[in-house]
């Protein structure tokens, strides 16, 4: 009997001990997942600056959006703007609370204390430094952010707005033997661009505090000349009269079928500079330096036939 | 009946009981190095990301001008760290802690801040703690701002949420970058514009080496 009891008490206290060490002390989970515990009231498990959990919000993936401070982060949503955007897609920033109705600002830069614009009710002369905008969306009329409001723009739509007006040049198509003439088949025909068109190209916009300079430099040009396509990954090299056969290109084609079944007899040759786009911003920056994805130039066309090299045989009398 | 057996299993049974007590925290989770501890945090269990940086030498990547603009931005970033500590480990959204915001962050930044403390104090949230910083070193040098990289990691953030404690995820325990960009306009300190740490939506946590 006694040792029914022992065994009893044995096994129970076995019994605890794999529960205790099998079951969690606690329901949180280990690793980099919220914890698995659900969060009362609706909420959901976000994650805080520093990586703490906490239950907030109406549910989420876990993350917070535009994390801008040491051991807090903001929203950076803009409730009352269009679709919440704070930056429209010009890289113009939502603005509230100067005074007027909020809209999409122009930014014309920073200016001291002491600088008088043309407000709503007449000349206005700022008292502490800012940032001078337009909304002229909404009226014609500049107004001050002072510096402490200033708001701060996403550089990457800056940079995209930049892009967007960056002068890219149109590719001026050259061959030898000369487009709208014709080529043979067989013949390795040059390809290239005039000097200055594989140039980089820069410029800088600003939106407020924020400044954001693109660069987009050529990579290759793409060509395509109908029956085939070749990269080339520099402008090529300009073919000159007299040059001799020995010279040599790094950018050709050679065709092997005739043009004579295409429309006009003639491949239309089509060339595309690539762009590699990089960005910078100074100022007040979210970030503060990245890529875009390669752009491309404006294409531009012409037309060469390929034709086939007659061989004239002479058959010389043998001399007696 | 020979019990002896029987003892041996349940003192095993007992022993072991213990040493998983002891491995285990009160959120079964596994105890942290203690913050004054010089053991290495080299991540050994994660296999998704190698280390990007390093503190390797930097110093003469940049002239004694932008060195020392350098010092003074971690200087007053590390300053507002101070400051702020103990109004985030508060949580509560009072004019103290907007007119801190409002002296260390560029323009909107602060008022987003303040924004983040009014949520926390909402959701009975705080944060106590600051992160430890193994290095520091500049990112990007401008003439009026730059960017800082730190190696960090959260062990000594203590978090809790209406008297709950409240876990950090595992990540954020090993070294981890932190950027902060600063700008200084003419006749103004050094402010903060952004500190990213990996934690908002959308953000890759990047690893670095010790």
């Amino acid at each position: 009997m006694q040792d029914l009891r022992t065994w009893a008490l044995l096994t129970t206290g076995l019994l605890t001990a794999f529960l205790l060490v099998a079951v969690p002390t606690s329901a949180l989970a280990e690793g980099d997942g919220p914890p698995d515990t659900p969060c009362p009231n609706g909420q959901a498990w976000t994650l805080q600056p520093g990586g703490v959990w906490a239950c907030a919000g109406s549910g989420n993936d876990g993350t917070k959006p535009g994390n801008t401070g040491g051991t807090g982060g903001g929203g950076a949503t803009c409730p009352s703007a269009p679709d919440g955007k704070c930056t429209d897609d010009k890289g113009r920033p939502w603005l509230e609370a100067y005074g007027g109705p909020p809209c999409y600002g122009d930014s014309a830069g920073p200016v001291d204390a002491g600088y008088t614009y043309l407000g709503p009710n007449g000349s206005v002369t700022t008292t502490e430094p800012g940032y001078l905008y337009t909304c002229v969306a909404v009226f014609p009329w500049e107004f001050v952010i002072p510096e402490a409001d200033a708001p701060v723009v996403d550089p990457v739509v800056l940079a995209n707005q930049a892009v967007d007006r960056l002068p890219f040049a149109v590719p001026e198509i050259n061959t030898a033997p000369a487009a709208g003439g014709r080529t043979w088949v067989g013949l390795e025909t040059w390809l290239w661009l005039p000097d200055g068109q594989m140039d980089s190209l820069s410029l800088t916009v600003r939106a407020g505090a924020t400044s954001v300079t693109v660069t987009a430099s050529p990579t290759r040009v793409d060509w395509d000349l109908t029956e085939g396509s070749t990269a080339c990954y520099s402008s090529g090299r300009e073919w000159i009269r007299g040059m001799s056969g020995n010279e040599q290109t790094d950018c050709s084609y050679t065709f092997s079928t005739l043009s004579r079944n295409q429309p006009d007899g003639k491949y239309p040759v089509t060339a595309t500079i690539a762009y590699a786009v990089t960005w910078t911003c100074t100022g007040a920056c979210t970030s503060t330096s990245g890529d875009l994805p390669e752009v491309s130039s404006l294409s531009s066309s012409t037309a060469i036939a390929v034709e086939e090299r007659q061989t004239v045989v002479r058959r010389h009398p043998k001399t007696r | 009946m020979n019990i002896r057996r029987p003892l041996a299993l349940a003192a095993a049974g007992i022993a072991f009981t213990l040493a998983a007590a002891a491995c285990n925290n009160s959120n079964g989770e596994t105890p942290l190095p203690a913050p004054d501890t010089t053991t290495s945090a080299a991540p050994t269990e994660e296999a998704t990301q190698e280390p990007t940086q390093d503190a390797s030498p930097w110093t003469e990547e940049y002239t004694s001008a932008e060195i020392r603009m350098y010092e003074r931005a971690l200087q007053r970033f590390t300053r507002y760290e101070e400051l702020a500590e103990p109004i985030w480990a508060e949580g509560k959204a009072t004019d103290e802690a907007e007119k801190l915001f409002k002296d260390f962050f560029f323009g909107q930044a602060s008022h987003r801040q303040f924004d983040q403390l009014r949520e926390w104090e909402q959701i009975g949230f705080q944060i106590s703690g600051t992160p430890r910083v193994h290095w520091s070193k500049p990112s990007l040098m401008g003439n009026s701002n730059l960017a800082i990289d730190q190696c960090i990691d959260s062990t000594p953030l203590q978090g809790s949420q209406n008297g709950e404690e409240r876990p950090t995820a595992k990540k954020f325990l090993r070294p981890h970058l932190r950027t902060i960009s600063m700008i200084k306009e003419e006749g103004q300190p050094w402010r903060i514009v952004t500190v990213s740490d990996g934690s908002a939506q959308g953000e890759e946590i990047r690893r670095c080496k010790i």
